[in-house]
C-alpha cells in the first residue's frame, strides 16, 4: 500500500520537471535591466543610495531590475563599454564617450541641492598664499577621481588652461573621490584641490572639517549635471518607459523618498545635445593634455 | 600590661598579628603579579591595535581616501582605552581629520612627535607599509588609567577576600581554642571563685579526658571535702542555737502567761479534775464578788443559777470530752444574788503525757450585750411610737397563727384598719397631735382585743389585726367595738379630736391556698371597699369583687380606657332661686355611660382616683366639657354660670393655674366668670395657704369657687376663713333630714348663720320636696338644687326642663324666720321626728317607740314653754293644742293594737295619723304667718 507522503513525493517530482523549462524560457524573455552607477561614492554607499530607486525602477516598470555598482572607475569602464549596462548613471565626460561610441542616450539629469546645473571649482586653504590659478605653476594640485572624472579633472584642467597652465607645469595628483580631494586640500596634502563647487557642502566634507578654512581658488561656468542614459538598443518604448520613470519620481510621495535616498533634489529631462558644453571642454582638455583622457 | 592582660586578650591579639602579617604579604604578592599582569596587558593591547594598521589598505593612503582612513582611525578609537588615533603621511602631514576633543592639530602631531605628553598616555606607531614602501604610520593613543583602576580594583577585591578568609580562619582558631581551653579555665575559674565565696556544693562538670579535666576533678574533690567539713559544723552550731532559742521562748511563754493571767479582763479559774477550784485572777474576784479565799478549794457548783438543768451540765462535759473543749452562753449567780449571762470557755489541761492534769475556765461577762439584744430586737419588732408590733413582728405573728389555725383547726381573722379624716388632724393639728392620737387609739383598740390577738402599726394611720375565732361571723362584734372605740371623740390639750376607721376584713383558711402577703393584700383591699362604701365600717374581703375588678388598677385602667372611648359624660342639675323662681346656675356632675353596666354615678368610681394623677386627667376633661357647654348655652336662654367639682388632689398640683389658663385660653369666647369650681370641704388639703393662693390667682381670672359638702368636715371654719369661696353649698344630708331632725336642722341653720357671718352665699343641696324649699326659705337659704327642682339632665334636655319649669307657689310667699321664730321651726320638726318614729315602730316592731306621754315629747315641752309664752294669745294656739294632744291619742292607740298583735289594724290606720299631721303642721305654720303679720 502506498502511504500519503509517498503520493506527494511523486507529484511535486512530477511537476518540478514540467515546469522547469517553462520557468527557463521565461527568464529568457524578461530579461532584467542592470542598473549601473558611476564610483563617485564608494560601492557599499552607492548600493544604499540607489537600492530604493532600484525597486522603484523593478515596480514601475514591471520588470526587474538589477543594481550593480562598481569598485572603482576602471571597472565601471570597463563594463561600460562592455554595454553591460541598460541604464547607467554617470558623469559628463563618461556619457560623451558612451554615446559616441556605444550609443547611449541622455534621458535625465541629476539636479543635487536644489540645483540642476554643477560647477567645477579649484579649491586652496583660506591660509595659503594662492590667489591666482597661475601662482599654482609648480605646485601639486589633486583632483577628485581620475582622468576621467568631469567635473573634479576634465573641467578643472580646462581651467588650468584657460590660465596657461599647461601639462607639467603643476604636479597632478588624484584622490579616491571628489570629496577627497577637498579634504586633502584641508589637510595640506596638497596646494590646491578639484572638485565640484558643491562638493566643500556634501555632508562628508562639511561634517568633517573647517570648511571655512578653505577657499574656491577658480570656478567653471554652470554644465549641465550628471547624466542617466540608457543602452541605445533598448526598444523606444522601454526608453521612454525609464525616462518616464526616473522624470515622475518628483510627483509622488514614494518618488521623492526614492531620490532623498539617492541623494538627489530633482531629476530634469536632458537631451543629447545639452552636453555639447561637455564636448568642448573635453575636446580642448584633450589637446593641451600630455595624456589622452579617453585611456 | 600585656602580661596582665587575660588569655583570651592574649590569643586574640596574636591572631590579629597573624592576620595582619599574612594581609601584608598578599598585598605585596598581588602588587607585584598585578604590575607584571599589567605589562602583559599592555603588549596585548599593542599587538592587538597593530593588527588594525595592517588591516588599512595603502591604496587608501596612496590614492589620499580620507574618508575611508578617517573610518578606520574612527573604529580603532572606539576601543575604550584609545583616547585617540590618527595616520601621518610618510612626508609627515596629517591625513585624517578626526582629532581627540580640545586638541589642535599641532599639539597632537607634538604629541605625537614626542614633543609632549599626557601622563597614563602612550601613544604607539605602527608603520603602513605595502610591498617594502613605506607609506605612512598610524598612531593610536592608548589611556592606561583605566587599566590601572581596574587592576587596582582587581587588587582590592582579592585583598578583601584574603582578609575574609583569614578572618574566617582565625575566627575559627579562636572558637576551637575557647571551647578545648578558654571556656573550661573560665569555668574553673568562676569555680574557683565561688567556693571562695562560700558555695562549696560546687562540683564542676568533667568532659574528655586530659590534663585539665583531671585538674577539675581535683578541684571537685578539694570543694566537696570543705562543704562535709562546714556541714558537720554548721550542724553543731544549730543544735546549740535551738536549744538557746527554745529555753528563753520556754521563760517569755511563762511571764507572758502569768501577766495575760493577772491581767486578764476575762474571769479565770483553774480546777484539779475533781473540780476543786486551785486559782482565779482577780477579774474572776471582780465579776463573781468572791474573793480568791473564798473560792479556793470550792467545786464551781456555787456559782450555779438553777436556770440550767443537769442535762446542760452533762451536754457541757460530754463535749469536753469529746471536743476538747465547751464554748458557750451560762447564767451564773454573783455573789449579791444577781444572775448574769456569761459567755465561758472551759478547756482540759493535759500533762506531757496526755494525762488530764487540770481544767481552765475563762469567762466574760456579757449582760451589756444581752440587753443591748433585746433592745434591738425590741426596735425591730415593735413600733416605737404606739410599742405595738410593727410589720415585721407582725408578719411572724401572722406566720405563726396561720401555722396553729391549720393544727386547731380554727379561724384566723386579718383585718385591715385605716383610720379616717386622720390627715386632716395632722394637717389641722399638727403631727405632733396625730402621733398622740395615734398612741390613744392604738391604746384604745388594744384593750378591746384579747390576749390571743395581736394588733400592730403598719405606719401612718395604717393597722392591721389578728384575729383568733372560732367562726368567721363571730368576729362582728369584735370589729364593732373596734370601730367604736377609735370613732370615740379622743381629747387632747383640751381639744376634741374626732377620727373613725374603715377596716378590711379577711379569713383564713380559705378555700384556694393563701399566703400571709395574699391576707394582707385581700384585707386591705377590703378596707377600701370599706371606704369607698362611705368609711367608719368594716368590709369583708370579697373574693368575687376581686375578681371581678382585679383590683384598684384594673378600675384606673377602666377609668381611663373610658375617657379614651368617650364614655364619660357631664349631667347639669339647675341651682334655682327658690323665692324668684329663676334659674341661677347648674352644677355639672359626672356619669360614666359604661357600656355594659349602664350609668354609672360618680361615687362608684371616683374614690378610686383618690390622689391618683388620672384625677387630674378627669378633671381637665370635666372643665373642658363645661367650658364647651357654656360656649354651647351662650347666648340662649341657658346662659348662666356652671359649677363643677374640682378635687384637692387636682387643686394642689403644681402647675394646675398654668393648666388652667391653658384650657381657658382654648375657649377664649367663654367668660371666665361663668365657672365656678366647687371644693369638697372635706379635702385634704396639704397646704391651705398655697391652697388659697391658687384660689386667689384663680379668682383674678374671674373663677368663682364653692365649698361643697359644706358642714361634714372638721375644718369648715378654718377653710370658710382662709379659702376665697363665693358660696357654701349646705350638705343635701342635712337639707334631707332636717325636716326629720333637729340636729340637722340646727346644722343647716347655723351654717346659714356663717354665710350671714363670712358674707358668703348659701346653696343648699338635696332640696327634694316642697316643704324642703319652704323651711329653707324660712331660714334665709334661697338658692337650692335637688331632686325636688331637677335631677342631673344631660345636656340636651336641659332646654325642655327649663321650658316646663314652674316654681312652687308658695315659696315666692314664703317669708323668713327671725332668730325668735326658729324654736317654732325646730318644735314642727321635733313632732315630724315624733310621728315618724311612731310609724317606724309601726313598721318594724324592733323599734323603740317614741315618748307617748304628750308634756315629755319635744313638742309638747315646746307647746308648754316657748309655744304658749309666744302663742298663746294666737287664735289658732289652743287648736294646735288640741291636735297634739289627739295625735298622741291615735299615736297611743296605734302603739296599743302593735302591741295587742294588731299591727297590720294599726298599720291601716297610719294615713289617719298622717293627717292629723299635717294639719298640726298647718296650723303651726299658720301661727308663724300670723306672726309675720303682727
Amino acid at each position: 500500500m502506498i502511504r500519503p507522503i509517498s503520493l506527494l513525493l511523486i507529484f511535486f517530482s512530477f511537476t518540478s520537471l514540467t515546469v522547469l523549462p517553462l520557468s527557463a524560457q521565461a527568464e529568457s524573455a524578461v530579461k532584467p535591466l542592470i542598473m549601473g552607477v558611476f564610483p563617485r561614492r564608494n560601492p557599499t554607499i552607492t548600493v544604499r543610495l540607489f537600492r530604493p530607486m532600484q525597486a522603484y525602477l523593478s515596480q514601475a516598470l514591471g520588470r526587474e531590475v538589477l543594481l550593480e555598482p562598481a569598485p572603482d572607475f576602471t571597472v565601471f569602464q570597463q563594463r561600460l563599454l562592455s554595454g553591460r549596462y541598460d541604464l547607467v548613471h554617470l558623469n559628463q565626460y563618461h556619457y560623451v564617450e558612451a554615446h559616441r561610441d556605444l550609443g547611449y542616450q541622455v534621458i535625465a539629469q541629476n539636479e543635487e541641492q536644489g540645483e540642476a546645473t554643477i560647477r567645477a571649482a579649484i579649491y586652496v586653504r583660506d591660509d595659503s598664499p594662492y590667489f591666482e590659478l597661475d601662482q599654482l605653476r609648480g605646485k601639486k594640485i589633486i583632483f577628485g577621481g581620475s582622468s576621467q572624472a568631469m567635473i573634479s579633472y576634465v573641467v578643472p584642467t580646462y581651467l588650468l588652461r584657460k590660465a596657461g597652465l599647461k601639462a607639467g607645469d603643476y604636479q597632478e595628483e588624484f584622490a579616491a573621490t571628489p570629496p577627497d580631494a577637498v579634504l586633502a586640500t584641508y589637510l595640506q596634502l596638497s596646494d590646491a584641490g578639484c572638485a565640484a563647487e558643491s562638493a566643500q557642502r556634501m555632508p562628508i566634507v562639511a561634517n568633517k572639517i573647517d570648511t571655512a578654512a578653505l577657499r574656491v581658488l577658480a570656478i567653471s561656468d554652470s554644465l549641465p549635471h550628471l547624466v542617466w542614459a540608457v543602452k541605445g538598443d533598448l526598444s523606444e518604448e522601454q526608453k521612454l518607459g525609464l525616462q518616464q520613470a526616473l522624470l515622475q519620481l518628483s510627483d509622488s510621495v514614494e518618488g521623492r523618498s526614492v531620490l532623498k535616498a539617492a541623494r538627489l533634489s530633482g531629476l530634469n529631462p536632458a537631451t543629447d545635445t545639452d552636453y555639447d558644453v561637455h564636448r568642448q571642454i573635453i575636446e580642448l582638455v584633450n589637446q593641451t593634455h600630455g595624456v589622452d583622457t579617453r585611456q | 600590661m600585656f602580661n596582665r592582660a587575660g588569655l583570651r586578650l592574649k590569643f586574640v591579639s596574636a591572631i590579629s598579628l597573624l592576620l595582619v602579617m599574612t594581609l601584608g604579604f598578599s598585598a605585596w604578592f598581588l602588587t607585584t603579579e598585578e604590575g607584571e599582569l599589567l605589562d602583559l596587558s599592555l603588549s596585548a593591547r599593542a599587538q592587538s591595535l597593530g593588527r588594525f594598521a595592517s588591516l588599512i589598505s595603502p591604496q587608501s593612503v596612496y590614492s589620499f581616501d580620507i574618508v575611508t582612513l578617517d573610518n578606520y582611525v574612527s573604529q580603532i578609537a572606539q576601543d575604550p582605552e584609545v583616547r585617540f588615533s590618527l595616520i601621518i603621511s610618510d612626508d609627515w602631514k596629517l591625513m585624517t581629520t578626526t582629532l581627540p576633543q580640545g586638541y589642535t592639530r599641532s599639539e597632537v602631531l607634538a604629541l605625537v612627535n614626542g614633543e609632549a605628553s599626557l601622563p597614563n598616555l602612550e601613544i604607539m606607531p605602527f608603520p603602513i607599509e605595502a610591498d617594502g614602501v613605506f607609506l605612512g604610520t598610524l598612531f593610536v593613543a592608548v589611556d592606561h588609567s583605566l587599566t590601572r583602576l581596574v587592576i587596582r580594583h582587581n587588587l582590592l577585591q582579592h585583598l578583601l577576600i584574603y582578609a575574609g578568609i583569614i578572618l574566617f580562619l582565625a575566627f575559627i582558631i579562636y572558637v576551637v581554642f575557647y571551647q578545648l581551653v578558654l571556656r573550661r579555665l573560665n569555668r574553673l575559674n568562676e569555680g574557683v571563685q565561688q567556693v571562695a565565696g562560700g558555695d562549696y556544693q560546687l562540683a564542676l562538670p568533667l568532659e574528655s579526658a586530659d590534663e585539665l579535666t583531671d585538674l577539675t576533678r581535683c578541684f571537685n574533690e578539694m570543694a566537696a571535702e570543705i562543704r562535709r567539713e562546714r556541714d558537720a559544723l554548721q550542724k553543731s552550731h544549730r543544735t546549740l542555737e535551738a536549744e538557746v532559742a527554745q529555753r528563753m521562748l520556754a521563760e517569755q511563754n511563762l511571764k507572758m502567761a502569768a501577766s495575760v493571767f493577772e491581767h486578764a479582763r476575762e474571769g479565770i479559774f483553774f480546777t484539779k479534775p475533781d473540780g476543786q477550784i486551785f486559782e482565779v485572777n482577780a477579774a474572776f474576784t471582780d465579776m463573781t464578788g468572791y474573793s480568791r479565799d473564798e473560792v479556793i478549794g470550792h467545786n464551781p457548783r456555787f456559782l450555779q443559777s438553777g436556770i440550767h438543768d443537769s442535762a446542760f451540765f452533762q451536754l457541757m462535759f460530754q463535749r469536753i470530752k469529746q471536743e476538747g473543749y465547751w464554748t458557750g452562753e451560762i447564767w451564773n449567780r454573783l455573789k449579791n444574788g444577781r444572775i448574769a449571762p456569761h459567755l465561758m470557755t472551759i478547756s482540759p489541761v493535759r500533762d506531757g503525757q496526755g494525762k488530764l492534769d487540770h481544767y481552765m475556765a475563762l469567762f466574760t461577762d456579757i449582760s451589756a450585750q444581752k440587753q443591748h439584744q433585746q433592745e434591738l430586737e425590741h426596735i425591730a419588732h415593735y413600733d416605737p411610737l404606739t410599742g405595738l408590733p410593727n410589720r415585721v413582728l407582725l408578719a411572724d405573728r401572722l406566720h405563726q397563727a396561720m401555722l396553729q389555725t391549720e393544727r386547731e383547726q380554727k379561724s384566723l381573722a386579718v383585718a385591715y384598719l385605716d383610720l379616717d379624716g386622720f390627715k386632716q388632724v395632722n394637717d389641722q393639728y399638727g403631727h405632733a397631735e396625730g402621733d398622740r392620737l395615734l398612741v390613744v387609739l392604738a391604746g384604745r383598740m388594744q384593750e378591746v382585743l384579747r390576749q390571743s390577738d395581736t394588733i400592730s402599726r403598719l405606719g401612718g394611720d395604717e393597722f392591721v389585726a389578728i384575729l383568733s375565732v372560732l367562726q368567721p361571723e363571730t368576729c362582728e362584734t369584735l370589729l364593732q367595738r373596734l370601730l367604736e372605740v377609735v370613732s370615740k371623740p379622743v381629747v387632747l390639750n383640751g381639744v376634741e379630736l374626732k377620727v373613725s376607721v374603715s377596716v378590711g376584713v379577711t379569713f383564713y383558711p380559705q378555700a384556694e391556698p393563701v399566703d400571709a402577703d395574699q391576707l394582707l393584700r385581700q384585707a386591705d383591699q377590703a378596707m377600701y371597699q370599706a371606704k369607698i362604701a362611705g368609711k367608719n365600717r368594716f368590709s369583708f374581703f370579697d373574693p368575687t369583687l376581686e375578681e371581678h375588678l382585679r383590683g384598684r388598677h384594673q378600675i384606673l385602667e377602666q377609668i381611663r380606657l373610658a375617657l379614651r372611648n368617650d364614655e364619660m359624660a357631664l349631667y347639669y342639675q339647675p341651682k334655682v332661686n327658690l323665692r324668684t323662681g329663676q334659674v341661677v346656675g347648674a352644677e355639672g356632675l359626672i356619669r360614666w355611660q359604661h357600656p355594659e353596666e349602664g350609668l354609672r354615678l360618680p361615687n362608684t368610681f371616683l374614690p378610686v382616683l383618690e390622689n391618683h394623677p388620672l384625677q387630674v386627667e378627669l378633671g381637665e376633661w370635666v372643665l373642658r366639657q363645661a367650658l364647651q357647654q357654656l360656649r354651647a348655652w351662650s347666648g340662649t336662654p341657658l346662659a348662666f354660670p356652671l359649677s363643677i367639682n374640682i378635687d384637692a388632689y387636682h387643686l394642689q398640683q403644681p402647675d394646675f393655674l398654668e393648666r388652667l389658663k391653658s384650657i381657658l385660653a382654648e375657649y377664649p369666647d367663654v367668660d371666665p366668670a361663668w365657672l365656678e369650681l366647687e371644693l369638697l370641704e372635706t379635702s385634704e388639703l396639704r397646704d391651705i395657704n398655697r391652697v388659697a393662693q391658687v384660689m386667689r390667682a384663680c379668682t383674678q381670672l374671674g373663677i368663682t369657687f364653692a365649698l361643697d359638702d359644706f358642714g361634714t368636715g372638721y375644718s369648715s371654719l378654718m377653710m370658710l376663713k382662709h379659702l376665697p369661696v363665693a358660696h357654701l353649698k349646705i350638705d343635701r344630708a342635712f337639707v334631707c333630714d332636717m325636716l326629720n331632725d333637729s340636729h340637722d336642722l340646727a346644722i343647716v341653720e347655723g351654717v346659714l348663720g356663717l354665710t350671714v357671718a363670712f358674707q358668703r352665699q348659701a346653696i343648699a343641696e338635696g332640696l327634694e320636696t316642697v316643704e324642703h324649699g319652704n323651711i329653707l326659705l324660712q331660714l334665709g337659704c334661697e338658692v337650692a338644687q335637688g331632686y325636688g327642682i331637677a335631677r342631673p339632665m344631660p345636656a340636651e334636655d336641659m332646654v325642655s326642663w327649663l321650658a316646663r319649669w314652674l316654681p312652687e307657689p308658695s315659696w315666692s310667699s314664703q317669708r323668713t324666720i327671725s332668730r325668735e321664730e326658729l324654736p317654732t321651726l325646730f318644735a314642727m320638726v321635733d313632732h315630724r321626728a315624733w310621728v315618724d318614729q311612731v310609724v317606724a315602730c309601726l313598721e318594724d316592731e324592733q323599734t323603740v317607740p317614741p315618748p307617748l306621754d304628750q308634756k315629755i315629747c319635744r313638742f309638747g315641752n315646746w307647746l308648754d314653754n316657748f309655744g304658749r309664752e309666744c302663742y298663746a294669745d294666737q287664735p289658732g294656739f289652743e287648736l294646735i293644742c288640741q291636735q297634739h294632744q289627739q295625735v298622741h291619742h291615735l299615736a297611743h292607740e296605734l302603739l296599743t293594737l302593735r302591741e295587742q298583735g294588731q299591727l297590720e289594724q294599726a298599720r291601716r290606720r297610719l294615713p289617719e295619723l298622717h293627717r292629723m299631721r299635717a294639719g298640726l303642721l298647718g296650723q303651726l305654720n299658720l301661727l308663724l304667718s300670723h306672726r309675720q303679720v303682727h
